[in-house]
């Protein structure tokens, strides 16, 4: 018998092998769907938060300095940035005491003093300091309202600028006093304008396009991935269930390992790409929409798949290391493809990894696949 | 005649095979002797993998069985027949003798020691080599078994078949025309050794 | 000394597993090679995408201004505006800005009621807000020339007014806001770092490891290899291979959470979960007796405990 027979005859048998496998596969398969699909809307809610950033509550201190036009301007720029709106929860204190008193009950993130005569300080060039005291450094909530304070002393430094260029300018030029009055005013009223007008430039629109996925979708993908990576645990005893009779015989009739490793490869995916059946079904007929295109074009992530499969289960001697190794694998994979942390919560070092990982490849496939 | 040229192999540095030759002729039953770790299983799984083309029947020490199938499944495994054919076969002479058709409906997990010996000789002679090659062929075996066996190599021998056995059974080298002894990566023909009255024990020890 | 004994075969045939071994020492020296990292590597790097229609010499000042900006939020450009929906719509972006053609011209003349910048988000996003303040920050720097001489009608001082502005700006005597917790928030440099997720990594193999080691000793006892013993001892036994199954995971997870600075808290909730870990896949003996039957249930044990182990953590 040619050796070519022989490898034949070996995938033929590992194919009938297969066979006693499947039904412990599918019924697998299916505990996965009834779980995810009955554990759908509480996975909805939590996993696939992107959300990093819980509102920061500010509590800020103003001492009276007699002229409510200025408190009033001040408190009214803050309230009417939406940024300040969204991003922070603005509490007012009676006094310094208070603020430090509800800082140090981590009542508040930030408490800010604005000393008396701030407005009219910054008007004349005096600049008065403010005194902006932080419970936690380390939080993201910090970093993210430091950024929304300098932008906000951005906007104060840009239109002092330009207030003190226009009456430079006017008074360099020795224009009249109603003129100087005048161009003071408008360029007063020309940058508050446009900071508090911006939001008016902006047209906020919830990004969907074709062939585009939704967050949802992408862990939905991403759930549908792991679970068939965790068929490993029914494919790996499957891959070493080999006696050593039948391997010693065929290293003798000249089949190597290469051969066996093959033959085992296009076991494991035939047996991945029927495990992947039931979830195509079940998401297609979630969503009413059978994209029949998806039975082939999840070939790509399914060949993937078998291919780690088949590599770990030739290579571990036995069930035990093979599956630890798998599920460690599994998890790196999923991880790095921002399939459990959303990819912008990763450090920046996995994010940069993540491109030459299969992981957000595989889960892109398979979104496409199942969701047409 | 069966000639076995030049056969050398080593694991990293232990020489375990050195440059063994030796022949077996037509209708001859050949018996390696040696202790455990002689280098039997070694010479033999040497001797299978280089004439693989002219047509020998290789039968290891470990069933080359695969549990989860049925005994059909197996032997079509080492062979190009269809299921048929095969079971025809094994209805016919010199296999029937074989008795593997008595189980043919279980699983070979179910089989005991002796079937399983009886399915892998099975799948080897299913080929009808014309060359033998078997190791330990009676390990684990109970007495009824190694009956069985021996009668049909025997039979084997009778038709013109050779055969080379490796084993450490003084019940096989009974059975054998010659046996060589392997001992230190060598063969030595025991011929003149049993003349002298030393016993197979003492070539083993010694 | 049998307990000993079983005890001190069981644990070499763990051992004895050599690529199993190697995983648990590559686990060890990403944890020791992620602390090693700068901390800029190890900063989440917040995204925010921008696709700029825009050819004006302001949409160039611009580019040049938000790409030279230190702050916490990474601006990148994209060549169409697909790329940039995208992105967003994936979560590598926190949102995306399309600033359309003659948008800084009309915002400066403040024509552009019809010609806004669009922001693309999606329901999770919550920082678009605070973004945009960051965003508009630029625009309004590099517009800010003209939006004075536009709005003073002194266009005849144009040149001057420029010159003016940007010696207010590079000087000291603007308002501005300077760290006052002695650097604490060059984040990327300092404090800002997240923790790799290894300690959820280790619970997750404690939890298999402990389920696995369970699953050896009932393939084992199906092949009768402890028929012969009391069932005390073969109860004994079962907890010796659980244990020393997940007693490598937990070393590894106590030297990672040691390399990584992890408080004692933590420490102790690894050792806690290992023995939870070994009681629960005890109790978890008494119901699932065959191993055939742990195999259809392992996968989805495992999707049960990465979504319970990761949304835990992060909730």
């Amino acid at each position: 018998m040619s050796r070519t027979r022989l490898f034949f005859n070996l995938i033929r048998a590992d194919i009938k092998r297969l066979g006693r496998y499947i039904p412990s596969l599918l019924i697998a398969m299916l505990l996965i769907l009834t779980l995810v699909l009955s554990a759908g809307s509480y996975l909805s809610k939590n996993i696939y938060k992107a959300e990093m950033y819980e509102t920061a509550k500010i509590a800020y201190y103003l001492d009276e300095d007699g002229d409510e036009r200025y408190i009033n301007l001040a408190i009214d720029y803050l309230g009417a940035m939406k940024s300040m709106r969204e991003t922070a929860n603005i509490i007012e204190v009676g006094s310094v005491e208070e603020g430090y008193k509800l800082l140090d009950e981590k009542e508040v993130l930030f408490f800010i003093y604005l000393p008396a005569g701030f407005y009219k300080g910054i008007m004349t060039g005096d600049n008065p300091t403010i005194n902006l005291v932080v419970r936690d450094t380390t939080t993201i909530a910090a970093y993210i309202s430091n950024e929304l304070f300098l932008s906000l002393a951005k906007y104060l430094a840009i239109a002092q600028a330009g207030i003190y260029s226009a009456l430079d300018t006017a008074w360099a030029h020795e224009m009249s006093d109603n003129d100087v009055t005048r161009i003071n005013n408008l360029s007063n009223k020309v940058f508050f304008e446009k900071v508090l007008g911006k939001d008016a430039s902006i047209n906020v629109v919830e990004a969907t396009s074709e062939g585009s996925y939704s967050l949802k979708k992408h862990y939905e993908a991403a759930a549908i991935m792991l679970s068939l990576l965790f068929m490993a645990f029914i494919l790996i005893p499957y891959i070493q269930n080999y006696g050593s009779g039948i391997s010693h015989k065929l290293n003798a009739m000249k089949i190597s390992k290469f051969h066996i490793f093959v033959s085992n490869f296009l076991c494991v995916l035939i047996a991945v790409y029927i495990t992947y059946i039931p979830c195509w079904i079940a998401v297609s007929a979630l969503n009413t929409h059978f994209n029949f295109k998806g039975l082939y074009t999840a070939l790509l992530s399914v060949l993937i798949i078998a291919l780690i499969i088949s590599i770990i289960g030739s290579l571990c001697k036995s069930v035990f290391s093979g599956n630890l190794i798998m599920l460690f694998v599994a998890i790196a994979i999923a991880y790095v493809g921002g399939g459990i942390i959303p990819h912008a919560m990763l450090p920046s070092v996995i994010q940069h990894i993540s491109d030459y990982m299969p992981g957000q490849y595989i889960i892109s496939n398979l979104a496409h696949s199942l969701f047409g | 005649m069966f000639s076995i040229e030049n056969i050398s192999k080593s694991y990293g540095k232990n020489q375990v095979i050195n440059n063994v030759s030796f022949y077996a002729n037509e209708g001859e039953a050949v018996g390696i002797l040696g202790i455990n770790g002689s280098g039997k299983s070694t010479l033999l799984s040497c001797i299978a993998e280089k004439y693989a083309e002219t047509g020998v029947g290789y039968l290891p020490q470990n069933n080359p069985l695969f549990d989860e199938l049925k005994p059909v499944d197996n032997i079509r495994m080492w062979c190009s027949l269809k299921k048929g054919e095969i079971i025809e076969r094994l209805n016919q002479s010199p296999l029937v003798e074989l008795g593997v058709n008595e189980f043919m409906d279980k699983p070979v997990s179910a089989l005991s020691g002796g079937m399983k010996k009886r399915l892998s000789l099975a799948t080897v002679l299913i080929n009808n080599p014309s060359i033998l090659l078997m190791d330990e062929p009676f390990a684990s075996l109970d007495l009824p078994a190694k009956q069985d066996i021996l009668v049909y190599m025997q039979g084997f021998r009778a038709q013109g078949g050779t055969i080379i056995i490796a084993s450490h059974d003084e019940e096989i080298f009974n059975f054998c025309n010659r046996v060589l002894l392997l001992k230190n990566g060598s063969l030595i023909d025991t011929n003149e050794l049993r003349q002298n009255g030393i016993s197979f024990v003492d070539m083993l020890r010694y | 000394m049998k307990i000993y004994n079983r005890f001190t075969v069981l644990t070499k045939r763990i051992f004895s597993k050599k690529l199993y071994i190697c995983m648990l020492l590559l686990i060890v020296a990403i944890t020791a090679i992620y602390k090693l990292l700068p901390a800029r590597e190890k900063s989440a790097e917040i995204r925010v995408g921008i696709y700029m229609e825009d050819a004006s010499d302001y949409a160039d000042s611009f580019i040049t201004d938000i790409s030279k900006n230190n702050s916490l939020y990474i601006f990148y450009f994209t060549d169409s505006e697909e790329k940039l929906i995208s992105d967003v719509q994936s979560g590598y972006a926190e949102c995306g800005y399309v600033v359309p053609m003659n948008f800084f011209k009309d915002f400066i003349e403040g024509t552009n009621e019809s010609n806004k910048v669009t922001l693309y988000v999606i329901p999770s996003t919550t920082l678009a807000s605070a973004i945009s303040e960051t965003f508009f920050s630029s625009v309004i720097t590099v517009c800010s020339y003209d939006i004075l001489t536009t709005g003073t009608g002194l266009y005849d001082y144009e040149d001057e007014i420029k010159d003016r502005m940007d010696e207010y700006m590079k000087g000291d005597e603007l308002f501005k806001v300077t760290a006052a917790t002695d650097g604490s928030y060059d984040y990327k440099t300092t404090t800002y770092t997240i923790d790799l997720h290894i300690y959820e990594l280790i619970i997750l193999l404690l939890i298999f490891s402990g389920l696995l080691g369970y699953y050896s000793y009932a393939k084992d006892a199906e092949e009768s290899i402890y028929i012969a013993l009391r069932s005390s001892d073969r109860f004994i036994l079962k907890t010796l291979y659980i244990l020393t199954a997940i007693l490598p995971i937990t070393l590894v997870g106590v030297v990672c959470a040691v390399i990584a600075s992890y408080s004692v808290s933590v420490i102790l909730n690894i050792l806690f979960c290992a023995v939870a870990v070994l009681l629960s896949t005890i109790i978890l003996s008494f119901i699932i007796k065959k191993s055939t039957y742990l195999t259809k249930v392992l996968p989805m044990i495992m999707l049960v405990a990465i979504v319970v182990v990761f949304v835990a953590g992060i909730g």
